[in-house]
């Protein structure tokens, strides 16, 4: 990749700006902890439901009760569908689960994870409901047999 | 000491499973992540949830790196994506074009407070004539203090700058800078300064 070859007076002016922004606004010592626990949400051994993008005139929902976000997620024969209504400060999140090979879906349990929050419950009939999810990035986890078995990627409720 | 171990290793690490190649990658690019956000007016709360979220959304992402030395430009768009995204869901206006060259008013309780943890006094009177460029401005000299070798892309990706267009902004930006700084009878010693 190209570099900038900043003029000499420039890189200095810069440099110096910069010593400043380290005395005046350092990056605080508990974002970058923050940033070093991330690791620990990864789990590789789950198996990813992919986002199915929509334009964004079909994912957005107007309603009397304010507006809505859908989004898709898909793995094989996983299907799972969300609709997120922002209710200040939370989010109500309602969904759906379809396996279109393997229908039986009774004990399955569906958890919606933040980065420092995760709350679970079960599935009815397929379909599933959160009351409370804090704004921000979450995803959900499917349980099946007890097993997490899949997750979506982070998205965005909000 | 041992060699710094290449973006690609890490990458490959971390996405193995290592956590110390991880926390590696998140030593390295923090101060980019932070920069970006706080680049886009966010407060210091907002400002760690973007780095947060960037973080999150790069251990989604490990195992399909597949250009591991363009991981600053793909750090950077992201923060930029989820600074966004805050200012969204704080109902806040993303600055339009003109409001974006419009010199910033800049709030002179911050700035007083600023001043007071810096112990040259020309440092202060910099950083006050930084905080009335503007807000375009601050963010690309912001990207460009933050990245050890900045180059074109990443900088590009940070800002959503055309490539050709950073070179001749960031020239106007520091020449209104020191056009700011003069105003302020402050001579910056562009030379023979040693620090």
């Amino acid at each position: 990749m190209s570099e900038l070859h900043l003029p000499p007076d420039d890189a200095e002016l810069l440099h110096r700006l910069q010593r400043i922004v380290e005395v005046v606004d350092p990056v605080p010592a508990d974002v970058v902890e923050v940033g070093r626990a991330v690791f620990a949400l990864r789990d590789p051994h789950l198996t990813r439901l992919e986002v199915v993008s929509l334009p964004a005139e079909l994912s957005a929902v107007r309603s009397s009760t304010g507006s809505s976000r859908l989004h898709f997620f898909e793995h094989g024969s996983v299907s799972i569908d969300v609709e997120v209504t922002v209710q200040e400060p939370f989010a109500r999140v309602l969904g759906a689960v379809v396996d279109t090979v393997d229908d039986d879906l009774s004990g399955c349990r569906v958890a919606v994870e933040t980065a420092d929050s995760s709350t679970t419950v079960d599935l009815e009939q397929g379909r599933f409901s959160f009351g409370r999810v804090p704004l921000g990035l979450a995803r959900l986890v499917l349980e099946r047999g007890g097993h997490r078995e899949m997750s979506t990627a982070w998205f965005e409720i909000g | 000491m041992p060699e710094p171990r290449t973006l690609t290793d890490l990458v490959t690490a971390a996405a193995e499973g290592e956590r110390a190649a991880w926390n590696e990658i998140v030593e390295r690019f923090s101060s980019l992540l932070w920069s970006v956000a706080r680049a886009h007016r966010l407060g210091q709360d907002d400002a760690a949830d973007v780095v947060q979220n960037t973080w999150l959304r790069l251990v989604d992402h490990l195992d399909s790196i597949r250009q591991p030395e363009a991981l600053a430009g793909w750090l950077a768009t992201t923060a930029r994506y989820e600074s966004l995204s805050m200012l969204r869901r704080r109902g806040r206006d993303v600055p339009v074009r003109d409001d974006d060259l419009a010199p910033n008013v800049a709030d002179p309780a911050a700035l007083a407070l600023d001043a007071a943890m810096l112990d040259d006094e020309r440092d202060g009177r910099l950083w006050q004539c930084f905080a009335q460029l503007p807000a375009r401005c601050q963010r690309l000299l912001r990207v460009l203090m933050a990245v050890d070798r900045p180059n074109y892309a990443s900088v590009s990706e940070a800002l959503g700058l055309p490539v050709g267009s950073i070179g001749p902004t960031r020239m106007r930006c520091l020449t209104t800078l020191r056009t700011l700084v003069d105003d302020c009878e402050y001579v910056f010693e562009r030379r023979g300064r040693s620090s």
